[in-house]
């Protein structure tokens, strides 16, 4: 897809592309929030705004968890679109899956990622290095790549790249794509990491003096790698972390943010709730803001004349305020419209992608899951089980925030845990 | 059974194909990416599903790459190849009786690591899970699932009679059983399913241990068939059901059959044939057995026996036919073998299959007799000429042959086996132009096969039209689904890529050769030789790799000297690589003219790595045409007893070596041993750089062989075994290489690296008297002392 138009669909086919449940949402032109980012009621991700424009003595390090689904990317990516965020910072978005490998991710990696995505993107658009710091740069490159031939038993023909840019390449694309180099060079960045420290800090500080603003990065997918890893990185080494001398928003993991490990930088962290469509404990009720929420969403990319209000009505409740399940029970839906030849979704097309996805429940629960998720859904508690964590994985336990947390099941499973009770 | 039943079921998996494809189309359409799941009760049923939808995307000329996962692995490298192909829809499906459960969770979790790989390429996939594999697929591949687009459910309202079926068509199908009855004599399908109608109707014990028998036969299991068949037969002894013995004695012939005891199953055959009370098809089964014994009289008998029961069975007719012909009475079997073709007009192809049952086992007389009686009784069927043409090629008369196959293309424009042969003929006679529109015509007769794009691009290759053989190779290499000849197309598309210097490319498609064939030593072998052939295979089949690789050297060089005037010198320089690699023995003439091929490509650097000076290159400037065919070189032979020597009595480099044509015209002894040694150490180096660790290992090896006494090439064959991780065999050859190594830097590099293995094996007191050994031999002492420092520091004890 080249150009991504973000228009309101007219028909079914157009309707069926607005939903994709992996559309990214960027900021438009200039700066404008994307066509299709919907505000939440209270939207939590604003406190997160507030502590990036907060004023600070060190550069913030900002965690910003959620569950799937959720609206993590589009928030972040919509932070970019505040002009406050722009007067003050330069800002840079990327996902850490396209400079590393998310399965063997090591701090180091994320640390040269940084430093590389930062220098980069300042070249890229048009930022000159000082000649002072291009020195520096390269005077630290060759350290490193005398470092790589003496631990690969010099090979004399070993090189990363001649300029600045293709080494930090080249070097990203190694730790990326070869294990066995990925070994030697975190050996390499271990030996020296306050060089490595040094190196982003002289980028992030050229970039600061030239912009007038600080770096901001937005590193995304850092949810991603396992808990263990995460841990090892945001907890086992958060003091160097916390040394860049730019503001990072790193997204992570619900499993990390609800650890007692997490608990050591739990300040600087933002958790974004699903959308609440029921008051706690009170199903039947419908809470107006977030069905008003789910129905901006659907209206920004299909037009109100392809969904039967009652139709799109059931399947805000069917969604549980997730977003992406929202775009997959609209996508199914319009399948089954189209093949009723109808010209507009009505509720038994909503009502058979609801039964859809309650049938690849089905397949997956056991009496035991049945069982623990009836419970949920009658105290909409959230309390330790061993079958938890994969539930909420799995989406069939979804949680809200309120005055307080607390939990329900995905609503599509009602009839399924009620059929069997 | 009640066939609305069938009928609507048959609906209903139509209509979750239909959104499947329509899925499919619109992200297609769209250009984003398409994370399916379909979940079918079984893998009979999902095959066929599979099948299906794959005609279905066919027709809006889409292209479907199945992916079987097998045991723990995911094709990984398959799937980095895909993403530079567009128009694929990719197919993921595991064989689950070839699997444990553990060896699910191994690759559902691998399949988690390729998650978000899909979306990043907008790929197209389809996740094709057995309902069994769901809860696994989702315990273990949490995240791929999460990311999933649309689940269809095959399994849903199936009716229960029809589960029944299909579970039972499932034993019998058996997927991936490699043993399954393969005998001619009944029709399976129909067999099974008048039993399980049976069974259906009246359940016993008799039948369902009959049918179980009949499991058994089918996966092979002979000695459990015979048991429950046995016990089958027992019971409706002791009942005395006199059809439901003749059953058991039915089928426990087919079980001798299949075990080859002919002799047994002719005795069952004849004890069911006194007990059955519809004893026609029994006594044609005894007469075909019969024929298969050269019991030619017998057979008569049961056959015209038969045929009193049952006159209008054209198998019967035909088998008496067989029978005739056999015997040499040649009118009867025409007559017979006509009142079969009247009765069933397809059945002359059974004698076709007859012929080229005896050709493959050799006997090319009793072989031609089936075909000329297939042509006597039906003229305008293609098949029994192509027979005879094939005889004619086995015979060494190709003229002939192509004279046939030009008949039967022009009697049946629409046989693609006609044209296929006829292409490969014409390939194997190297009249190229003809052979590719003879395979053209083929690919257009049959777009969906991988050969027909395999033979086509192999014939535009030898053509020289690259550009068009790596296309076609790309296309057979998207259908076809076996790995061991999806690594040999990947090979053939290397060596194209090389020729259209893509050596990027090359390199990737040799890499996806290399790890498909998941034999790195074969892929090594592969690079310097081929794939055999087949055995008995040696006629017109054409085997792409005799084509590519069967070059002499002779002919490599000569290949490489027709680049070279024709100014396409990375072409040139590949051919003479393989001169040399083909034989080394005598490969001067062809580093020679690597030398000069560089030279002109204006890469002075590779002609010195070739050791040739290039003054001398440029001397020989002006003659071009001194790229001499082998055959004016008169090259002598490489003296035996050079191996070994130190190097006093031969040349040390090429320097001094005079031109290929002032060399033969002077008689100068040709290169040493010693320095092609040195020139395959160079070249190991080369592959070792490119980390292409096997190639490295083969140049090494061969540099060792030549000079035995060799020590780098030791020492760099070390390496390339550290690299791989084989530590213990490193160290074994870095201490072999220092034998041989006098030089007190070269000695410090070997033991510095022999500190490093001993490091890796945790042998630090080993590692640090290398390494202290290695710098007192140094003159960078601070680099080695700095490197064993902190090696021995990163790599504690323990």
């Amino acid at each position: 897809m080249a150009v991504y138009e973000y228009l309101t669909a007219r028909d079914f086919d157009h309707a069926w592309l607005n939903f994709e449940l992996d559309l990214p949402l960027p900021p438009g032109k200039n700066g404008q929030p994307n066509p299709f980012y919907v505000n939440r009621p209270g939207n939590p991700a604003r406190i997160l705004l507030d502590a990036v424009l907060a004023p600070f003595y060190r550069p913030p390090k900002l965690y910003f968890s959620g569950h799937r689904g959720c609206g993590k990317t589009t928030e972040m990516l919509h932070l970019l679109s505040h002009r406050e965020v722009y007067r003050k910072y330069w800002p840079i978005h990327f996902s850490i899956r396209e400079e590393t490998d998310i399965v063997d991710l090591d701090f180091r990696d994320v640390l040269l990622a940084i430093g590389s995505r930062m220098y980069r993107a300042y070249t890229e658009m048009g930022g000159e290095i000082p000649s002072h710091l291009q020195q520096e740069l390269s005077k630290w490159k060759g350290k490193v790549e005398q470092e790589i031939r003496t631990v690969l038993n010099g090979a004399s023909s070993y090189e990363l790249g001649s300029s600045i840019d293709a080494f930090f390449i080249n070097a990203g694309l190694k730790m990326k794509l070869e294990p066995r180099m990925r070994v030697e060079l975190r050996q390499v960045f271990e030996k020296d990491l306050s060089g490595l420290i040094d190196v982003i800090n002289a980028i992030s500080r050229a970039i600061q003096k030239r912009e007038k603003r600080m770096p901001l990065l937005l590193i995304d997918d850092m949810d991603k790698p396992s808990f263990e890893q995460a841990l090892s990185i945001f907890h086992d080494r958060r003091e160097i972390m916390a040394q860049p001398e730019c503001a990072i928003i790193y997204t992570v993991s619900t499993a990390l943010f609800y650890s007692k490990e997490f608990n050591a930088i739990r300040d600087h962290a933002f958790f974004l709730p699903n959308v609440t469509l029921h008051p706690f404990k009170e199903p039947e009720r419908h809470l107006t803001e977030g069905y008003e929420t789910m129905r901006r969403f659907t209206y920004l990319r299909m037009d109100a004349s392809l969904i039967d209000a009652q139709a799109l009505e059931d399947a805000i409740t069917y969604s549980g305020g997730v977003f992406r399940e929202m775009a997959r029970l609209i996508r199914s839906a319009l399948g089954y419209a189209r093949r009723r030849k109808g010209s507009q979704i009505e509720p038994q097309d909503v009502e058979s992608a609801a039964n859809e996805i309650r049938n690849e429940y089905r397949r997956i629960l056991d009496n035991n899951d049945i069982a623990y998720l009836r419970k949920v859904s009658e105290h909409n508690r959230l309390e330790y089980h061993d079958r938890l964590r994969p539930l909420l994985q799995l989406l069939a336990i979804l949680e809200y925030h309120d005055k307080e947390n607390w939990c329900d099941i995905h609503p599509v499973l009602r009839k399924l845990v009620h059929e069997q009770s | 059974m009640n066939s609305h039943e069938i009928s609507s079921d048959n609906t209903l998996q139509e209509e979750r194909l239909e959104i499947l494809y329509r899925e499919l189309e619109l992200a297609i359409r769209w250009k984003r990416p398409s994370i399916l799941f379909a979940i079918c009760r079984s893998e009979h049923v999902r095959d066929r599903l599979m099948e299906s939808l794959t005609r279905r995307l066919r027709q809006i000329g889409k292209t479907v790459y199945l992916i079987h996962r097998k045991g723990g692995a995911f094709p990984e490298d398959e799937l980095s190849g895909l993403r530079f192909m567009s128009n694929v829809v990719i197919f993921v499906a595991s064989r689950s009786c070839e699997q444990e459960e553990s060896d699910y969770r191994a690759a559902f979790a691998q399949i988690d690591r390729y998650r978000e790989y899909f979306i990043d390429n907008s790929l197209h996939a389809i996740f094709w899970l057995c309902e069994r594999e769901v809860r696994n697929f989702v315990l273990n591949a949490t995240e791929s699932w999460y990311l999933r687009h649309r689940v269809v459910d095959f399994t849903e309202d199936t009716q229960p009679l029809r589960l029944v079926l299909e579970t039972l068509e499932e034993v019998l199908h058996c997927q991936g059983n490699a043993c399954e009855y393969q005998g001619p004599l009944e029709n399976w399908d129909e067999e099974v399913r008048a039993l399980l109608s049976d069974l259906m109707q009246s359940p016993s014990h008799t039948l369902t241990l009959i049918v179980l028998g009949l499991f058994c036969l089918k996966r092979g299991d002979f000695q459990e068939a015979r048991k429950f068949l046995k016990t089958a037969l027992e019971i409706s002894q002791m009942v005395n059901h006199l059809d439901q013995q003749s059953y058991c004695l039915k089928y426990l012939a087919m079980v001798e059959y299949s075990s080859g005891e002919m002799e047994k199953a002719i005795e069952l055959y004849k004890r069911a044939i006194s007990l059955s009370a519809k004893p026609a098809r029994l006594w044609k089964n005894l007469g075909e057995l019969q024929i298969q014994q050269h019991h030619y009289q017998e057979a008569i008998d049961s056959l015209q026996t038969a045929l009193r029961i049952a006159q209008d069975d054209p198998q019967v007719w035909f088998g008496l036919g067989e029978a005739y012909l056999l015997t040499g009475l040649q009118a009867e079997s025409r007559a017979a073998l006509e009142k079969a073709i009247q009765l069933n007009p397809t059945i002359c192809q059974a004698l076709v299959s007859k012929g080229k049952e005896r050709l493959e086992r050799g006997d090319t007389e009793n072989a031609r007799k089936y075909f000329q009686a297939s042509i006597d009784v039906n003229p305008n069927q293609v098949q029994g000429w192509l027979g005879l043409a094939e005889i004619y090629t086995l015979q060494g008369k190709p003229q002939d042959a192509l004279q046939i196959y030009r008949k039967a293309v022009n009697m049946d424009q629409k046989s693609r086996e006609a044209w296929e042969r006829l292409g490969k003929l014409y390939l194997a006679q190297k009249d190229y132009p003809h052979a590719v529109d003879a395979l053209e015509q083929r690919l257009q007769l049959d777009p969906e096969s991988w050969e027909a794009y395999r033979d086509l691009a192999i014939a535009e290759f030898e053509r020289g039209n690259y550009h068009r053989a790596s296309y076609l190779f790309e296309q057979a290499i998207a259908l076809c689904e076996d790995n061991k000849a999806k690594a040999t197309l990947w090979e053939y598309l290397a060596q194209t890529q090389l020729l259209l210097e893509n050596n990027h490319l090359a390199v990737r498609a040799r890499q996806q050769a290399a790890k498909l064939s998941g034999d790195v030593l074969a892929g090594a072998e592969r690079d310097s030789h081929v794939i055999p052939e087949k055995e008995g295979d040696t006629k017109t089949m054409l085997e792409p790799t005799h084509v590519f690789e069967n070059r002499s050297a002779q002919e490599w060089n000569e290949l490489g000297n027709s680049f070279m005037k024709a100014g396409q010198y990375q072409k040139a320089i590949y051919a003479f690589t393989k001169a040399i690699e083909t034989s080394p023995e005598t490969s001067w003439p062809y580093i020679k003219n690597i030398s000069l091929a560089y030279y002109f490509l204006g890469k002075q650097h590779a002609g010195a790595e070739s050791q040739v000076p290039l003054h001398e290159a440029v001397e020989e400037s002006d003659e071009l045409k001194t790229f001499t065919p082998l055959e004016e070189a008169e090259i002598p032979a490489t003296p035996k007893s050079e191996e070994g020597k130190t190097g006093e009595d031969v040349p040390s480099q090429f320097t001094s070596m005079p031109s290929l044509r002032t060399q033969s015209a002077t008689g100068v002894p040709f290169s040493s041993r010693l320095n092609l040694a040195e020139e395959w150490n160079e070249r190991g180096n080369q592959y070792l750089t490119a980390n292409e660790f096997q190639k490295a290992i083969a140049a090494y090896k061969q540099a060792i062989a030549l000079n035995p006494k060799y020590g780098k090439a030791y020492v760099n064959l070390g390496l390339a075994y550290f690299r791989q991780g084989n530590y213990s065999l490193a160290a074994h050859l870095y201490k072999k290489g220092l034998d041989f190594l006098s030089d007190s830097e070269d000695r410090a590099i070997a033991l510095a690296r022999l500190g490093d293995v001993y490091r890796r094996l945790n042998d630090q007191q080993n590692a640090l008297h290398a390494y202290q050994e290695a710098q007192a031999l140094s003159s960078q002492r601070d680099t080695l002392l700095e490197r064993a420092r902190r090696s021995l520091l990163t790599n504690p004890i323990g």
